[in-house]
């Protein structure tokens, strides 16, 4: 390490092989597989190590595994590839689950200190025979958190990812970023980058997910022209559809979080939990599935509390950590059965009070996002040295976060044997730099807006043009909003705090732009969508529309700030296109009949 | 059900810009009781209330529900997470004791974690380890799970006295790393000798106090767990010679 003295800036400058960027279940694994292939490795983690993003939320719960697989992964593949979420990139599928079978994600963690849930019988849970996939309600990455710690990898947590450097060929060079807790500058300098940056969660405000999922690998790769998918189907929540419990007035509700109720949501999403079970049903008999339906079932969350940052917790007046007794207390086969019964327990010991007949839930399908191209092995990206592994469009967030960072890693660890440290220009360090401390320097005034109000309208207008019924004038208002936001609003925010120390208006003014770039792009997307299909609804073309959209939208971003949005072919190697038509069948959300 | 008895809470928050400021000090906010009827006001809610239409200040969180253990503070004195605490009339949130302060309610946990880290929570075995081994489900439930669920929000490190008064030898890991090894001495697979490995790390200095119990979030039995581990160590004779003993 050396003090660098840049004229403006002064920044430290830290080298490794690779740059792990993220410390979630992705980042964590893609460290621990490096450092174990003998490659050296540092970890810039926005959060504290070991609980930052969704995995320091739901710690890489319910993780499903192909690692047992007695058919070589093929039963698995196919679950993984046929997830009725939409992921259709089924090569990928096929690396995830080898990944899998050679990497041994679970037992890593029960070795590591998470010991799995076990039957009556003292097996593990949902080791059946000839289930080849198997879940788990509680797969803590946290024990292997401790164990890259212990091997002595370089950890910077509290540290927020502000741009990547290429070198002049376009090669992987290095990420500049800012340590939250105390101002200071940092370059991390490797041959190779992996992005596990997460999701854009936050971008929505109304999630479960975690306010530090705001897409900043989503928005450095977008803003160098690379293509995403999946783009239109942002994180998916239950919280957008229902967030109702003991409330009498639900409609009042969803009013007041901006939802129109006008069309009756809770008609379709029983539709879209009846498809997916017959789906499931079609392809595979495997309990896991069975149990995951159910389970989904029961997840509603208090969207209102989330959707205002809000903790939420238990009183008795029916909100925040509250799940359904009904379904799951009293169904111990439900797979989620004990991790959410501790939580049940926790609830009642720290609150004293005792259960009704409680109906909210967190949100389950949260980690899911859209991705770039990468090459399906390795996760590579366009750009030579810069992996993605942000987990693909998948209700299997954990097994695709695993697996990503474990695919992006053993490859990176592999090349940078052969490979030099690429150069990088020290304006762009500072143009980069110069951006972040500016921002702190804006004088708060009259005709400013503080950033908590900028960042607070655009997950507004994400919000209430992209939610669980959506329809192409919403989406154009919600899209020339955030463009007003863009030109008005962001060049006149300021920070309220101008201290450099865990200076949360200052993380946002950071972060502002990634959630402005990953809202348009799913808005892009959306518009270009012009169909309906689960968990993706649009009022103005509610009919399934397999002849022109079972294929991936290529969202991009050009020089001049223009979006594109290009079709592109589903990798369809297991099942084919046909086949995938006839089980899927025809959607119509014209005419809800239930 | 939630408090309708007052329209506002008033909290005393402990300040502190090491960057700014020469020595903490103090500072009172009146947080409405926005929506009673709706949910409960928490700590995290009003520091959330705070922040946005009255100051600006640091604090720490992530998931809003208790689980990933990032907003422990101590609230009246007593550490607990700030979204699990529902507020009542007047309180005072300070920094979770035993630990450095980075700004307001923002402290660096990092010495704890390096104890849990010590503790090598990794399975150690002989030969390699490949096959998951049978566990009683009850047995997995009532004792394995239970420690799975600690969110290393090191609450107990700012209840144990021992940590941070009493620590003669220095060499006391701490309630919450020495659940890790306890999982270790009691899951039937690792073979390394955990008892003699927590004595080694200071079990016997542990007096037993119970705070770590009372104020784990997540249920963990910590005191009960330590006391077992004495309990197999003097079954083993292998409590160290100095200890006087005098607790147990």
């Amino acid at each position: 390490m050396k003090q660098r003295a840049a004229q403006t800036h002064p920044y430290v400058v830290h080298t490794a092989d690779i740059i792990v960027v993220g410390g979630g279940l992705a980042g964590i694994t893609a460290a621990r597989t490096a450092d174990e292939r003998g490659a050296s490795v540092l970890v810039v983690d926005k959060g504290p190590f070991g609980h930052s993003g969704n995995t320091g939320v739901n710690w890489g719960q319910s993780y499903v595994t192909g690692e047992l697989s007695t058919d070589d992964g093929i039963a698995g593949t196919t679950f993984l590839a046929l997830d009725v979420m939409g992921i259709l990139d089924q090569e990928h599928a096929q690396h995830v689950v080898q990944a899998q079978i050679e990497g041994r994600p679970r037992q890593t963690m029960e070795k590591t200190g998470n010991i799995f849930q076990r039957d009556d019988d003292g097996n593990v849970v949902g080791y059946v025979q000839g289930n080849t996939m198997a879940a788990s309600p509680d797969a803590h990455s946290t024990g292997v958190a401790q164990l890259v710690r212990k091997r002595g990898v370089p950890i910077f947590d509290n540290t927020m990812m502000l741009d990547l450097l290429l070198d002049e060929t376009g090669r992987a060079a290095g990420v500049v970023a800012i340590n939250l807790n105390d101002g200071s500058a940092h370059v991390f300098r490797g041959k190779r980058i992996i992005l596990a940056t997460g999701g854009y969660h936050w971008a929505k405000g109304v999630t479960a997910g975690s306010p530090e999922s705001t897409g900043e690998g989503h928005s450095a790769l977008l803003r160098r022209g690379i293509a995403f998918k999946d783009m239109e189907f942002p994180q998916y929540d239950f919280s957008g559809i229902r967030p109702f419990g003991w409330r009498p007035d639900p409609e009042k509700d969803m009013l007041e979080i901006g939802v129109s109720m006008s069309v009756n949501g809770e008609v379709y999403q029983r539709m879209y939990n009846r498809q997916k079970r017959q789906f499931t049903k079609a392809q595979s008999p495997s309990p896991t599935l069975t149990g995951l339906a159910a389970f989904q079932g029961a997840m509603i969350c208090a969207a209102k509390e989330l959707y205002q940052g809000n903790g939420t917790t238990g009183d008795g007046s029916g909100n925040g950590l509250l799940f359904s007794l009904v379904d799951i207390m009293d169904d111990p086969s439900t797979i989620a059965f004990p991790t959410y019964k501790g939580h049940i327990l926790n609830v009642e010991h720290n609150m004293d009070f005792e259960f009704p007949d409680y109906y909210e839930t967190i949100a389950n399908e949260y980690s899911s996002c859209g991705t770039p191209w990468t090459d399906p092995a390795t996760n590579e990206t366009a750009i030579p040295g810069v992996y993605a592994a942000f987990v693909a469009l998948s209700v299997m967030s954990s097994t695709y976060s695993w697996a990503q960072g474990y695919l992006a890693a053993k490859d990176a660890a592999e090349k940078v044997r052969e490979e030099t440290l690429a150069s990088y220009q020290l304006q762009d360090v500072e143009r980069i730099l110069s951006k972040a401390y500016d921002v702190l320097a804006v004088e708060p005034s009259p005709d400013g807006l503080r950033v908590t109000e900028v960042f607070r309208r655009v997950q507004r207008a994400f919000y209430q043009g992209y939610s669980f019924l959506k329809n192409g004038t919403a989406m154009r208002s919600a899209l020339a909003e955030l463009q007003r936001i863009q030109a008005e609003d962001i060049p006149r925010m300021y920070c309220a705090d101008r201290s450099r120390r865990c200076n949360r208006d200052w993380r946002m003014a950071m972060e502002v732009e990634s959630i402005l770039l990953c809202s348009m792009a799913s808005l892009h997307a959306g518009l270009v969508r012009q169909e309906s299909r689960s968990p993706f609804f649009r009022t103005d073309y509610p009919r399934m529309d397999h002849a022109n959209f079972l294929c991936f939208l290529w969202t991009s971003l050009d020089e001049q700030g223009n979006w594109h949005v290009e079709k592109g072919p589903i990798v369809d190697k297991v099942l084919s296109r046909e086949e995938i038509i006839r089980r899927l069948g025809d959607m119509d959300i014209s005419v809800p009949n239930e | 059900m939630s408090n309708r008895l007052t329209d506002q809470f008033i909290l005393t928050v402990r300040r502190f810009d090491p960057s700014v400021d020469a020595k903490p000090y103090e500072a009172s906010y009146t947080v409405p009781n926005e929506d009673p009827d709706f949910s409960p006001m928490t700590a995290l809610k009003a520091l959330h209330y705070i922040n946005r239409f009255i100051e600006p200040l640091a604090y720490d969180y992530n998931c809003r529900r208790g689980t990933c253990g990032r907003c422990a503070m101590m609230i009246d004195g007593i550490p607990r997470l700030a979204c699990y605490f529902e507020l009542v009339s007047e309180h005072r949130l300070e920094p979770l004791a035993g630990c450095e302060v980075v700004r307001d309610l923002v402290v660096d946990k990092d010495p704890f974690i390096e104890k849990f880290v010590s503790s090598s929570e990794a399975m150690e075995t002989l030969e390699s380890n490949d096959v998951m081994q049978p566990i009683s489900g009850d047995f997995w439930s009532d004792t394995i799970y239970p420690i799975n669920a600690c969110r290393e929000c090191m609450c107990c490190y700012a209840a144990c006295q021992v940590s941070r008064l009493g620590n003669t030898s220095g060499a006391f890991l701490g309630p919450g790393a020495l659940q890790q090894i306890y999982l270790r001495a009691v899951d039937g697979m690792d073979q390394a000798k955990r008892i003699e490995q927590a004595v080694h790390d200071g079990l016997f200095e542990c007096i037993k106090c119970g705070m770590c119990t009372l104020v784990c979030p997540s249920r963990i039995p910590c005191a009960e767990n330590i006391k077992d581990m004495m309990d197999a160590a003097i079954f083993a004779g292998i409590v160290p010679p100095d200890t006087e003993n005098g607790c147990y």
